[in-house]
């Protein structure tokens, strides 16, 4: 069990009690705030061009030690016990990262400069248009899906980031970069690992 | 026979894909597939071969990912490439002596170029030239190691396609191929449509372009039907044979090899020249191309020029034509005081906000020019072309004298920049074209020369002539020229306007040329200047004016330009102008009545308990930034209300009732950065009036304005939305706030502490990883700057945690911060520390 691939998904329903959330707005009924919110998601309509992909590998789960935290997928070995604990018991892995594109970020720069207002709310719809995007593709998944486990949660490091690119391909297929800190470009993009199971 | 030759009059015929192949041949996901180059040298030629054989004209070497940083040893990074070319040439030779067929057959070696695999400022974190230098150092070996041509391909960024173009420009003579991945919605991931990569690419001289990867054949339809429509130079289509997904474990792809075969046909018959395969194509698929376009005889479609003068950002081209241009004239100093205090004050915020601004005016290009003396223009001016293209798409005019200046801002330019400019004289032509022939450009020619600006229509007229004949000697054609004709003031003479329209119509009607002017000049010196100008206007677009560098604020030119529009049948219903007409009261109106009173407002809440607040405690409270620009405006010159007393008894108490509303979580966070926002507005009309009084050897400052805070993202962390917030907070509560951004060095952090001699340095850190960082900085302005507090914030920060790693105080929010400032700045003013 080993392969890569790439998906296109058209654009995810908006979850809008989510990017409230995410610009600490929960709960908020405010008009105005939420007729800004509703501005600001139809500017990014126009202006951020998302585009919702996804380039992922399937690994097969050789092995998988929780009190160790040895985790062999053959063309890739981890030890991280927060990891193994949550993909115990699985027989596969699959490895994705997502991105909803750069436009969203030049968006977030420009109205930093001109309505920090509309800056939090591009950035909340960004982190809500990619998680959206994630739940897009592990929900087409056959078989059951493991929750999402990233770099950077638990004992899983951030520094794995150069090897999740690699393995998905991602660099090629979506163009996620990393700075020197393992932070991705495009900002609104995320790295997972998701266990299949029977 | 040399390749540029061949693509002149033949369909070239590519290969397919490489990585899809060499997995199947024991490749494992992860590894570096140069590397087989060197381990397993006989299956590369095998597949290469095989390419060969089915008709490739052109098979890449497997290069792709053959550069400094996936090899940093350059002794590992030749040994790869080298092997890497000659492999491929052993591939043609073996092909070549397998059959008569092939042998006849012209065989092409060409070095790949991938992407960096990281993406470039300011989206990424890698400078243009590092990677300008990259591709150099890549591109220096495979033409050493003897490749006939270089293939960029599989570019998702415009900048980085430019960045990689220009360092087989500057490294060597080959051919190049420009090929970029194209998504669903037919543009790259960081926005540039097909046209927009054709004006850069054609202009820096690539010898073809067009798209390869991302999607099937039939998915990039649109793609290459917009490459059609606008490419001079030959079409490249090298389509991924569908998307492979993972199917019981394996890899698959989507599109057949007849499929593909019968697609790609169909674009060679509309005009590509240039076809092959990328990601799961196999020699097959390129086999069932070449067999189908040999049975229907198939000959290539003649290329013709399309004659297009465009400029274009990192998304889009901005044609010349028919429908007048407006370039933005704003940011630029003469005349302009505050401008120029942005310049010598190198504050970035403003001169971005002037561009920004007339980009909501909707001109299609900014003119950008910050030439004052005793600055380094090129480093400034390259500056601020980054820095707008970070937050603008418009395409930007370039404005220098300086070809130092020229040059340094169009190398870092992302896309085809509009050149102001050249003109008659022979020291500015060489220095000009040369450039204009490197990076690609349209120019704006003054028709000026030696003897200065010629009186009569006629004499400028030959200057525009000798211009146009100069330019074609460095192989730049007219296209790519724009007449400035040169409008001077009709207060001084006025014949002046005459002449200069005269030389429009020529220039229009009998040379055949674009014409732009500088239409504000021929006001100079007289009243009310926009009445004036805007009637100049509408006569030079008459005459066929295609540009204009202008004034988009000033309702008199949109007025112009709308209704030339509508009444030339470019404005489809007369839509755009309706939009202008609808618009226009509300937004070319005076400010509000003076003396508005709680209630008189339309904005003016009705709740009851609200009553009592003035209309500007209102507008700030309700985030209202014009209303409450406009009321402050009013106070001070209809009220004649002293600008401390609005701040003190206006202004602060507005904030700390959002502030305070804020805390008790009945206020959320954008509500209080507009409010923020609506009191800065107010803070813009106060300034001018306390800067006007202490002119005038009067005034006051506000009661935190000696406290001085340095802020910054420390060291590592690129997250600085809650670092801005802060900032703006500090700055509507009086404070002087240095931002030195995001990823700040802890020695810049203490330097600028001391330099400002602050009284209280803040930080923000998002990452846990970054916290060392945070208590580095601390240590160090601690050490350095004993006198100076250290406030720290952001999401990993507790109480708990800045007490460990040192920090006098911790602020769970922005309102947290404000609060230790006031505290800090009262005790300083009570001359405690």
């Amino acid at each position: 069990m080993t392969g890569q691939g790439i998906r296109s998904f058209e654009e995810p329903a908006i979850e809008r009690r989510e990017i409230l959330r995410y610009a600490q707005c929960s709960g908020c009924t405010d008009e105005a705030m939420l007729g800004l919110m509703e501005e600001c998601i139809s500017e990014c309509r126009s202006y951020a061009s998302f585009s919702y992909r996804v380039s992922y590998a399937v690994l097969p789960l050789i092995s998988c030690d929780t009190v160790s935290g040895q985790i062999d997928m053959r063309h890739m070995s981890i030890t991280s016990r927060d990891l193994a604990r949550n993909l115990d018991g699985c027989e596969g892995v699959v490895v994705f990262a997502a991105t909803v594109g750069p436009g969203i970020d030049r968006l977030i720069k420009k109205y930093t400069k001109l309505d920090p207002a509309k800056a939090l709310f591009m950035q909340a719809i960004g982190a809500e248009r990619v998680e959206s995007l994630c739940n897009s593709f592990c929900s087409t998944y056959p078989e059951k899906l493991r929750p999402r486990f990233s770099p950077g949660f638990g004992d899983l490091p951030l520094s794995l980031q150069p090897d999740v690119l690699k393995i998905t391909n991602a660099s090629k297929n979506l163009a996620i970069t990393l700075d020197a800190g393992f932070l991705m470009s495009p900002s609104k993009s995320v790295t997972a690992f998701s266990g299949i199971c029977r | 026979m040399d390749f540029r030759q061949f693509l002149k009059d033949n369909f070239v015929i590519l290969d397919g894909g490489m990585g899809s192949l060499l997995q199947k041949r024991g490749l494992a996901p992860g590894e570096k597939p140069e590397m087989f180059n060197l381990r397993h040298p006989e299956i590369v030629t095998d597949i290469q071969k095989s390419y060969f054989d089915a008709g490739s004209n052109v098979v890449n070497a497997n290069t792709f990912g053959a550069n400094p940083m996936s090899f940093p040893d350059e002794g590992q990074l030749r040994e790869v490439i080298f092997a890497a070319i000659k492999i491929c040439r052993d591939a043609a030779r073996l092909s070549d002596e397998s059959s008569e067929e092939s042998r006849k057959r012209p065989k092409f070696v060409s070095f790949d170029m991938g992407s960096l695999g990281q993406l470039l400022k300011p989206y990424g974190q890698l400078d243009f030239e590092d990677a300008v230098k990259a591709f150099s150092v890549a591109v220096k070996i495979g033409a050493e190691a003897g490749a006939d041509l270089v293939s960029i391909e599989t570019m998702n960024d415009c900048l980085e396609t430019k960045a990689a173009l220009l360092a087989v420009k500057e490294t060597c003579d080959l051919p190049v191929i420009v090929t970029d991945a194209f998504d669903a919605t037919g543009r790259l991931m960081t926005g540039a449509s097909p046209a927009a990569m054709t004006a850069m690419l054609e202009g820096m001289g690539a010898d073809a372009i067009g798209t390869n990867c991302s999607l099937g054949p039939l998915q990039l339809r649109g793609v290459m039907k917009e490459f059609l429509s606008c490419a001079s130079v030959p079409v490249v289509f090298k389509p991924n044979a569908g998307l492979p997904r993972v199917e019981n474990g394996e890899t698959v792809f989507d599109v057949t090899a007849d499929e593909f075969a019968e697609e790609v046909i169909m674009q060679m018959k509309a005009g590509v020249r240039v076809v092959g395969g990328c990601c799961g194509t196999t020699p097959e698929y390129i086999r069932k191309v070449t067999e189908l376009a040999k049975a229907q005889d198939l000959k290539p479609v003649p290329l013709t020029d399309k004659d297009l003068s465009a400029v274009s950002s990192y998304t889009h081209p901005v044609y010349f034509g028919k429908d007048p241009i407006l370039i933005g004239e704003r940011i630029n100093p003469t005349g302009k005081k505050r401008f120029k205090q942005a310049l010598i004050e190198h504050d970035m915020d403003y001169i971005l906000g002037e561009g920004l601004r007339q980009a909501e005016e909707k001109v299609h290009i900014l003119d950008v020019n910050v030439g004052i003396p005793d600055i380094d223009e090129p480093a400034l001016l390259t500056e601020t072309v980054k820095e707008l293209q970070a937050v603008t798409d418009l395409p930007l005019q370039i404005d220098t004298s300086d070809p130092a200046a020229m040059e340094a801002a169009l190398r870092a330019y992302n896309g085809k920049a509009m050149i102001n400019s050249v003109n008659g004289k022979e020291e500015v032509m060489s220095a000009i074209f040369p450039l204009v022939k490197k990076y690609g450009g349209f120019v704006v020619a003054l028709t000026i020369d030696e003897r200065g600006i010629p009186e009569t229509a006629h004499e400028r007229i030959e200057v525009a002539r000798r211009i146009i004949e100069t330019a074609e000697s460095y192989g730049i054609g007219r296209k790519d020229l724009i007449f400035d004709p040169l409008c001077m003031t009709i207060s001084a003479d006025t014949t002046a306007a005459l002449t200069t329209l005269e030389c429009v119509r020529i220039l229009h009607d009998e040379l055949g040329v674009h014409a732009s002017l500088g239409i504000s000049n021929v006001s100079f010196g007289l009243p009310k200047r926009n009445l004036v100008t805007s009637g100049m206007f509408a006569a030079a677009l008459e005459r066929g004016l295609s540009a204009a560098i202008m004034n988009p604020f000033a309702p008199e030119m949109m007025s112009a330009y709308y209704s030339f529009r509508a009444l030339h049948d470019l404005d489809g219903n007369c839509t755009d102008f309706i939009g202008f007409a609808d618009s226009y009261d509300e937004k070319y109106a005076v400010a509000v009545p003076a003396g508005a009173k709680p209630g008189s407002s339309p904005e003016k809440t009705k709740d009851a308990d609200e009553a009592d607040i003035s209309p500007l405690a209102g507008a700030i409270i309700k985030g209202l930034k014009d209303m409450s620009s406009k009321i402050t405006a009013s106070m001070i010159k209809e009220e004649g209300r002293d600008p401390l007393e609005i701040v003190s008894e206006e202004v602060i108490p507005a904030l700390n009732a959002v502030g305070e509303s804020f805390e008790a979580k009945k206020t959320y966070l954008p509500q209080l950065l507009m409010s923020a926002e609506a009191a800065k507005e107010a803070f813009v009309i106060i300034k001018a009036e306390l800067e006007k009084a202490k002119a005038a050897g009067g005034g006051g400052e506000s009661k935190n304005s000696g406290c001085r805070i340095v802020i910054a993202t420390v060291k590592g962390d690129v997250h600085d939305i809650g670092k801005n917030i802060v900032k703006l907070l500090l700055e509507n509560y009086g404070f002087e706030v240095t931002d030195l951004g995001k990823d700040v060095d802890p020695q810049t952090v203490v330097d600028e502490v001391i330099r400002r001699k602050a009284d209280i340095c803040g930080l923000s850190a998002l990452m846990t990883t970054t916290v060392p960082a945070m208590e580095e900085t601390i240590k160090l302005v601690h050490e350095k700057a004993p006198w100076c507090r250290v406030m720290v914030g952001g999401a990993v920060l507790t109480q708990e945690y800045a007490d460990k790693i040192g920090a006098d105080a911790y602020s769970k929010d922005a309102m947290g911060s404000v609060r230790y400032a006031e505290k800090v700045s009262a005790e300083k003013s009570r001359g405690g520390k």
